[in-house]
């Protein structure tokens, strides 16, 4: 208990110790393989921005080598066809509990570029010792997803 | 080939242990293989786990099952497993199931997220890889011993196959006569066998070349063997080996041989038994002497052959050390012959009767002698002795009193003279003296006279009384000659001198010599005479016959027609050549001489009927080839063989009668017409008369010219009528007038022949005279 607490600690500090914008030159290149260890689908990635974090947006999907990447808005997101989503990548924070059971429903991956918000992804991006995914094992498992195994053995699992 | 020293025993020996020792080998390997196989799997399936151990484990602690599902699927699938069971505190995972519990194999390893132990999982797998690897791996052995089997096999049967080729040619080489190949003929495939046969046909060439020259060796060891056995049997040695300490003894076979023994000599004493029991203890000592001391020692001795001959041999007996053995050596020499020849040669130079040197031994002292002489300048005389009338002495005492007789003579010379001279006995009766250091004469008579003196007395031989006398002649050295031999003939001249004279010695004087000097320079111009063709010429004195008082032949007589002397008649050198051997020549030369003259007659009318006499010396009569010279002449020479007389004096022809009557008979049966010459002057019996074969009896002229005597009439009366009876013709011979003519012819022999009708005349007067004669 104590040792989470060290650490959640640390996260927070390292958390806000680090610069988003070098989070999102990791992200850029973690987060699609993840995608591809996962699923081979030609379903679209999704980046999803609010008004604050459209630049972050723009940026990331600069950096995805992935060529089906598009942006939406968080308004959009509701209303589109989330069966054509193979992954999201939220780019800001406080989402809703709603989209996201929504979206685990349609088997969609969920990303977001802020680490602390693994609660509500999928995969988020562990910064320690090392950097390496973060998982959200249960709602992976929710959203009756196949993880690879490797991912299991090479990130790290959050527990809540 | 196949014992245990045999190459392919070996071989065999070595292919199974090798293919054992593979086999052996392979069932090790599959076991370790078997396990090792297995503990890999097992490894290699840990170190799957282990890496998959994280994976796993956080899909089982947050349920993927289906993620979970495809992990074991996909070990399953990589590793035969069969089942496999995760089991936590919560959940169970199975995967799988078991078909078949054989060779089935079981793993349990904990299940452990971020290092806390979530539960276990269970694997059983199946090795059945492993056992397929095996049988894939036993299946691939298997072909290979196999094949290895098969190679060996071949290779074994290979080798057994060439291998027998060696024993091929080791049955060739072992058939090899060495004396007669120098090359193997074998042809092989293989470099081994060549490189053998090579070697060998090396080894045979050299082994030829031994062989010849051994033997070349062997030939001439026989050789010099058999050489040497013949030098030993023709010098009659015999060598022979006595190893005493070991009693054995040896002799070459030859001994054996040489005296007629069957038994083998292998014993010490056997041979001891031959030698002679005189010699027998010297021997014996000899041998122990020569083994005490091991030296060498030389011996005379005899041996005794079975037939009880005795041998004389020289023995030389050494004895020799071999490896610490003493053994006796001996050769032993046969000088018997030497011995006898030793006898002989004292024979040779000395007088066995009166034990004076002989002729030869004197000669051979009288060489050194005269050296001594000549160095000295000393005179030597040569004294010549014969004993008168010894002949006598023999013939009334006996030969045994006549050797004891000489025996004496000869201790009695040698009494006389000195040490520093000579005797000998070169005749019957006949002595010789060489006197060294003789001044003169004086010297001589003073020896004489002491010889003289004593034979004054008589020898008693036996109780006989015998008186002898002597003759001598004596010659110098260098005086008279420096040649023993001449200085004896002069001395024996000089004796026939002193017998003349009536003296007891003569010295050979100026006189003699020349009498001698002239005899041989006589001698030698008949030789030259001899040689040529009419200087010895025949003359005839023709023989009347009584009642026709016709010539019917003549006597030839010879004639030398001396170069320079002129006419000589027989009297001037027939004395000399019946001295020496010349008379034969001469005899032989008138014979020849006459033949041929005869043969000419043959074709002349005068002469063709008249009869040759021809007068024939004692030496030619009794020479042993005459009969067979006369054949000769006769089928040489084709004369009337009626025309052809022989004329012997009386007192040859009863010189040896039975021998005279032989040859007379072989003339007879020759054709040839015997005349009995100078009848009356011999001591002929008239048994003897009537058995002598001869044709005419010629009357000594002795009787005829002194036919006056009446004695003498009646003796040739006497003889005229004996012939008569016999059947025989007479002829007078020596009638030199008419009276004496008148008387013959009233006694009535056949023929006359003298001076009173003619001399011996040439042959070309003889021819005018008979045509005279004849005619008148």
């Amino acid at each position: 208990m104590i040792k989470k607490l060290l650490i959640t600690f640390l996260l927070f500090y390292i958390l806000n110790a680090y610069n988003i914008d070098d989070i999102i030159k990791y992200e850029s290149q973690l987060y699609p393989k993840i995608i591809d260890l996962i699923t081979s689908s030609n379903k679209k990635i999704v980046i999803i921005y609010n008004q604050d974090t459209l630049k972050y947006a723009e940026k990331l999907k600069k950096l995805i080598y992935y060529k089906n990447v598009v942006l939406i808005s968080e308004n959009q997101i509701n209303n589109s066809n989330m069966q054509n989503y193979k992954a999201v990548i939220f780019t800001f924070k406080n989402l809703q509990k709603k989209l996201i059971n929504k979206l685990a429903e349609h088997k969609v991956l969920i990303f977001n570029i802020y680490p602390d918000e693994i609660t509500n992804s999928m995969f988020t991006l562990y910064i320690g010792v090392k950097i390496k995914p973060y998982i959200n094992v249960s709602l992976i498992k929710k959203a009756n997803i196949n993880i690879n195994p490797i991912l299991l053995t090479i990130g790290e699992i959050y527990e809540n | 080939m196949k014992t245990k020293k045999s190459i392919l025993y070996k071989i065999q020996i070595a292919f199974f242990i090798l293919l054992t020792s593979i086999f052996l080998y392979l069932g090790t390997e599959i076991f370790n293989l078997y396990n090792t196989y297995n503990t890999l799997q097992k490894d290699k399936l840990l170190s799957v786990l282990k890496s998959k151990n994280k994976t796993l484990a956080a899909l089982v602690k947050f349920d993927f099952k289906s993620d979970i599902d495809k992990i074991l699927k996909e070990m399953s699938n990589q590793f035969n497993i069969q089942r496999i069971i995760i089991t936590t505190k919560k959940k169970t995972y199975v995967y799988g199931n078991i078909e078949n519990l054989k060779n089935i194999e079981y793993l349990k390893l904990p299940l452990s997220y971020k290092n806390q132990k979530i539960g276990d999982i269970e694997i059983f797998y199946s090795n059945k890889n492993t056992i397929s690897f095996l049988k894939t791996y036993i299946l691939k052995a298997i072909i290979f011993i196999i094949l290895l089997f098969l190679i060996m096999g071949i290779l074994w049967f290979n080798i057994y196959k060439n291998l027998l080729l060696f024993n091929k040619f080791a049955k060739i080489v072992e058939k090899i006569n060495f004396k007669k190949i120098q090359e193997i003929e074998f042809n092989s495939p293989f470099n081994e066998i060549e490189i053998i046969k090579k070697s060998i046909d090396k080894l045979l060439k050299q082994i030829y070349s031994y062989y010849k020259k051994q033997q070349e060796l062997l030939i001439k060891i026989n050789k010099y063997k058999n050489r040497l056995q013949l030098a030993q049997k023709l010098s009659e040695v015999f060598s022979w080996e006595y190893d005493f300490e070991n009693e054995k003894f040896e002799i070459v076979d030859y001994f054996n041989k040489f005296f007629g023994i069957n038994e083998k000599i292998d014993n010490y004493y056997k041979f001891l038994d031959f030698i002679h029991e005189e010699d027998k203890q010297m021997f014996k000592k000899t041998i122990q002497e020569v083994i005490e001391k091991c030296n060498e020692k030389t011996i005379n001795h005899k041996i005794i052959s079975p037939d009880n001959k005795i041998f004389y041999f020289h023995s030389t007996i050494k004895c020799i050390s071999e490896k610490n053995k003493k053994i006796i050596i001996g050769v032993s020499i046969n000088v018997t012959d030497l011995k006898k020849q030793k006898e002989i040669e004292y024979l040779a130079y000395n007088d066995i009767l009166t034990g004076t040197n002989n002729r030869f031994g004197l000669k051979n002292k009288f060489e050194t002698l005269t050296q001594l002489a000549i160095r000295e300048n000393k005179k030597l005389a040569l004294m010549y002795i014969d004993i008168k009338d010894f002949k006598n002495i023999n013939e009334t005492y006996g030969y045994h009193k006549g050797d004891e007789l000489l025996i004496n003579f000869s201790k009695l010379l040698k009494q006389i003279i000195r040490k520093s001279d000579l005797l000998g006995r070169i005749n019957a009766d006949e002595f010789v003296i060489i006197l060294y250091d003789i001044k003169d004469s004086e010297n001589i008579n003073v020896i004489m006279n002491k010889i003289l003196s004593h034979i004054k007395n008589p020898f008693i031989i036996d109780e006989n009384k015998i008186y002898i006398n002597i003759y001598a002649g004596i010659s110098f050295f260098p005086d008279d000659g420096i040649n023993f031999e001449d200085l004896l003939r002069l001395a024996n001249i000089a004796v026939e001198y002193a017998k003349e004279k009536g003296k007891h010695f003569k010295v050979i004087d100026e006189k003699i010599k020349e009498k001698i000097e002239y005899t041989t320079k006589i001698i030698n111009e008949i030789k030259d005479a001899l040689k040529k063709e009419n200087e010895l010429i025949l003359f005839y004195q023709p023989k009347v016959n009584i009642k026709s008082d016709k010539i019917i032949g003549v006597e030839a007589l010879i004639r030398w027609n001396h170069p320079k002397k002129g006419l000589l008649t027989p009297y001037h050198f027939i004395p000399y050549a019946e001295k020496s051997s010349l008379i034969l020549e001469i005899d032989r030369y008138i014979l020849e001489y006459c033949m041929n003259i005869l043969t000419k007659w043959k074709e002349d009318e005068i002469l063709k009927d008249i009869t040759m006499s021809v007068n024939l010396s004692t030496e030619e009569f009794e020479k042993e080839d005459f009969i067979e010279y006369l054949e000769h002449l006769l089928k040489t020479y084709s004369i009337n063989l009626d025309k052809f007389e022989l004329e012997i004096v009386e007192s040859l022809s009863i010189h040896d009668m039975n021998n005279t009557i032989s040859i007379l008979k072989n003339l007879k049966n020759l054709g040839i017409s015997i005349a009995i010459d100078d009848f009356g002057t011999g001591y002929s019996s008239l048994n003897y008369i009537n058995k002598l074969p001869f044709d005419v009896l010629k009357i000594d002229q002795t009787f005829i010219r002194n036919i006056k005597d009446k004695s003498n009439e009646l003796i040739v009366n006497m003889i005229t009528k004996i012939a008569k009876v016999l059947n025989k013709k007479v002829v007078a011979e020596g009638v030199e007038n008419k009276e004496i003519l008148e008387t013959i012819k009233k006694i009535g022999c056949d023929y006359v022949q003298g001076y009173y009708y003619a001399k011996p005349m040439s042959e070309k007067e003889l021819k005018e005279f008979i045509k005279r004669f004849n005619n008148k």
